[in-house]
């Protein structure tokens, strides 16, 4: 709006009123989106019975909409912020991807052994025979799982490490690991796919309705160690401890209670 | 205002969900935290099965929402019997240790009541290891009784 004004007196006037017009503008879109949370909400109220209708609902909504409800339905289930973090990911960052700090990495609870590596198994196979002590550089990718819900579950762990080796139950392996995953809501097979029935269903209701793109996520690369006396690697992360979400909860106390 | 609706939302879809899921497990009787020993039978296969009766059984199982991470198990048996346990899992036997005391690490709130401090009598007794398509065994022999511990590869 510029209506070339020559007293300057009025230019300021005409500045004043565009700003007025403009910040009542920019208010409509948040005006119109919170009327129609509101009746979203109160939609699903209506079908509070009806756990497909919701879900269809939720499904039917304008994109914008149906991305908000969804995050702020499955955000409920985590009290940590791993999982809202990798969910807000999922939900508006696009495929981008993620790069996990050293206290990230820490935070997903960690379980990693590097018997659980197959090409580390080979490895020590390999030397066994010839009884002489000796040094090898080795990159691995290692399987592992995160004990804090909701954040890796089963992932990988790249490493480049110096075994030292010199008998089978006498080595150790010490370099640097990372953690990267592939973040999504795949469904595996109920039976050999690793996961609990309730994991497999929690997984499987994410698949068919929380809009997203799956992202890769990557970490600093951090020191770790691991003797043939240790029965996980040693990192500054320490022990895992189980971290489970608000439904898992409610499973351990049902699994507790008999 | 727009944050609280769609936290509100939520928390009324997540019941429904808990209470779906609790309805749907209690239908098919699978309970919902928890290996069994029927499971590590299942991934031992049926020639383990015989093995596997009047053992102690204890399944590490730190998440609710994936299966157990491992097994361990105590049993007495003979020398000879540690064979053709061996022999039943497919495990390579070996009198000299082949593997290190960290096999043996129970993790942190896992007991058995017959799991020694430290596993490192293996010069003294048999070691045996292999895997199976669904899981990676370390087996360990000394004074009549056997050590076993089993990671799935999910």
């Amino acid at each position: 709006m510029d209506l070339d004004l020559p007293n300057p007196r009025y230019r300021a006037a005409v500045r004043q009123l565009e700003r007025a017009v403009y910040s009542r503008m920019a208010r409509v879109p948040g005006i119109v989106y919170e009327l129609t949370t509101q009746a979203i909400a109160s939609e699903l109220r209506e079908l509070r019975d009806d756990v497909d209708g919701a879900l269809r609902y939720i499904s039917e909504l304008p994109e914008r909409q149906r991305r908000d409800a969804a995050y702020e339905f499955f955000a409920a289930f985590f009290d940590h912020y791993l999982p809202k973090k990798f969910l807000r990911q999922y939900v508006y960052g696009a495929g981008r991807p993620l790069v996990l700090t050293e206290q990230e990495m820490i935070d997903c609870n960690p379980y990693i052994t590097v018997l659980n590596c197959k090409a580390f198994r080979d490895t020590l196979a390999k030397l066994a025979p010839s009884k002489t002590p000796s040094t090898t550089t080795l990159n691995l990718r290692c399987p592992a799982s995160a004990l804090t819900n909701g954040t890796l579950g089963q992932f990988t762990v790249p490493m480049r490490a110096t075994l030292t080796y010199r008998a089978a139950d006498d080595w150790e392996l010490a370099g640097k690991m990372s953690f990267y995953d592939g973040w999504n809501f795949d469904p595996k097979d109920f039976s050999s796919g690793g996961r609990t029935t309730t994991g497999e269903v929690k997984t499987r209701f994410a698949h068919h309705t929380l809009p997203g793109q799956s992202f890769e996520i990557n970490s600093a690369e951090v020191d770790f160690a691991q003797t043939s006396a240790d029965g996980m690697v040693v990192w500054k992360g320490g022990k895992p401890v189980a971290t489970p979400d608000r439904l898992g909860k409610l499973d351990i106390e049902l699994a507790n209670s008999g | 205002m727009r944050a609280r609706s769609a936290v509100a939302i939520g928390l009324a879809l997540g019941s429904l969900v808990v209470l779906g899921i609790l309805i749907s497990l209690k239908g098919t009787a699978v309970p919902p935290f928890g290996s069994d020993p029927q499971d590590l039978a299942e991934i031992l296969g049926a020639n383990a099965a015989p093995w596997l009766e009047g053992a102690e059984i204890v399944a590490w199982q730190p998440d609710p929402n994936w299966k157990a991470q491992s097994y361990f198990v105590v049993r007495a048996m003979s020398r000879d019997d540690f064979g053709a346990w061996a022999a039943a899992v497919e495990l390579k036997v070996s009198q000299t240790p082949s593997f290190g005391s960290g096999v043996f690490v129970l993790p942190d709130g896992v007991t058995l009541s017959r799991w020694p401090e430290k596993k490192t009598e293996g010069a003294t007794g048999l070691d045996a290891e292999g895997t199976t398509a669904s899981a990676v065994i370390w087996s360990r022999w000394s004074d009549g009784l056997a050590y076993t511990v089993v990671h799935p590869t999910y």
